[in-house]
């Protein structure tokens, strides 16, 4: 339960122990720290659900693709705040302690929705961003939600009628194609891999070769690093990086 | 005639300059109309381009002679110089509708991805199929957004801090739901209420939040 989630637990403060600022062009000065109070220093998360959503969130907002939709973790939390909601409304707020305690339980709501909203946005974001690319391919389609594809596929076609009316249809037909590629330069976007991310290493994984480099760096976990994405993509996956 | 190419340049320069203005700026229609019939008429040069081309060297002896060569030669350049004019100026008009659109899918989520309240100094810099995508893509996030309607997809991408706000009303709202009873929002009083019950004022400039 989300009760549990208030409890301070000394033992976990170096997780999350700095809030991490980050920016997208969707919102550039957006800033979020979990423990924005002085006195939750140690927050902890008893669920691991909302750890993971956090840590996905932070992953998906950080990477310049798109990543496995996390089904599981967002309906899990979805049939648990409603559970939550339903225990609020049974406790009573006649004693001073009583209504105190609803008013944390809310709060611990409201933050927990946050995260889930944020979460789909920023997905909506680059779905909105890479249309084509993503639903093209068949690896980034099946990291999509059904919802997703739904909304990705009339996205498409929004656009795609759009830029027929605007311009397109008044032209000859070997102009009207919105894929079109010359040389090295194509008309669907698609996001650069090759950014620079900054990762947290999760667990011990020993000499590290990067891709595209003869640099090989030692990992050891808790060290952060800026990397180019490409190089520790599959070790996001894995689970053995966090960005941050 | 201008230079060919000027007007599609004049479309991205606007697009450019206007990028950090907090309204989208007016519709070019007439850039627009300009680069498209610089486009036609580059169109049709090119075809008779290609195929004077092709009669050159359908008459043309085998080897060709020095002369038809170079005549052929010089109608290929030709014909590349157009084709490149052209792709440039698809590629420009793209961009600027494009530019564009990624501006109004902003403006639509800001009003919290909210029905037709899309302010009239916005809309009316739109061109009318501007007007059509706007009304489709509000469509789309509607049915989006109902499917989460626990989390409130629209509100605010701001973390929340309180779960109470103070409010001051800038407008009456007449008497307003939220959660632990109605309220009477009149214009100038102060309120302390539920964030998530007066966002959507807020957001629609009912209600100021302060600090």
């Amino acid at each position: 339960m989300l009760a549990g989630s208030l409890s301070p637990s000394p033992d976990d403060d170096d997780h999350m122990d700095t809030g991490p600022t980050i920016g997208t062009a969707t919102d550039s000065t957006f800033t979020f720290s979990l423990n924005d109070d002085n006195d939750e220093d140690d927050t902890t998360y008893f669920n691991d659900d909302i750890r993971s959503l956090t840590q996905w969130w932070i992953n998906e907002r950080c990477a310049p693709e798109l990543l496995m939709y996390q089904a599981d973790l967002v309906e899990s939390l979805m049939e648990m705040m409603e559970a939550q909601a339903g225990i609020i409304e049974s406790k009573s707020s006649d004693t001073p302690d009583s209504a105190f305690l609803v008013v944390l339980y809310q709060q611990e709501m409201e933050r927990i929705k946050f995260i889930i909203r944020s979460y789909l946005r920023t997905r909506l974001a680059k779905i909105q961003r890479h249309t084509l690319h993503i639903l093209r391919e068949a690896e980034y389609r099946s990291r999509l939600s059904i919802d997703e594809i739904m909304f990705a596929e009339k996205y498409q076609e929004l656009l795609a009628h759009h830029f027929q009316k605007f311009a397109l249809e008044e032209l000859p037909d070997y102009l009207q194609r919105l894929d079109d590629t010359t040389e090295n330069l194509t008309m669907v976007s698609r996001p650069d891999l090759e950014d620079a991310v900054f990762c947290r290493i999760k667990e011990q994984i020993g000499v590290f070769q990067l891709e595209s480099s003869d640099e090989a760096i030692e990992m050891r976990p808790n060290n952060i690093y800026f990397l180019r994405y490409n190089a520790i993509r599959r070790l996001m996956e894995d689970g053995k990086v966090d960005l941050v | 005639m201008s230079v060919y190419g000027d007007d599609a340049h004049k479309l991205i320069r606007d697009a450019k300059r206007t990028a950090e203005s907090p309204v989208l700026a007016p519709y070019r229609g007439d850039l627009v109309r300009n680069v498209l019939a610089e486009m036609q008429h580059l169109s049709s040069s090119l075809r008779e381009i290609m195929a004077a081309r092709d009669r050159v060297i359908a008459t043309s002896s085998s080897p060709p002679t020095p002369e038809i060569a170079a005549e052929v030669q010089g109608l290929t350049v030709a014909a590349t110089m157009h084709s490149l004019s052209i792709t440039r100026s698809k590629r420009c008009l793209l961009a600027y509708a494009r530019h564009r659109v990624t501006r109004l899918v902003d403006t639509v989520w800001d009003l919290s991805g909210g029905a037709a309240t899309i302010p009239v100094d916005v809309r009316r810099n739109l061109s009318p199929q501007e007007s059509d995508f706007v009304a489709g893509y509000t469509a789309l996030v509607s049915e989006y957004k109902g499917l989460f309607l626990d989390v409130d997809l629209g509100a605010a991408l701001v973390p929340p801090r309180d779960l109470f706000v103070e409010v001051r009303v800038l407008k009456d709202c007449g008497e307003v739901q939220t959660e632990s009873g109605a309220v009477r929002l009149v214009k100038n009083s102060q309120h302390y209420l539920r964030r998530t019950d007066v966002e959507p004022f807020i957001t629609a400039g009912y209600l100021r939040h302060i600090q």
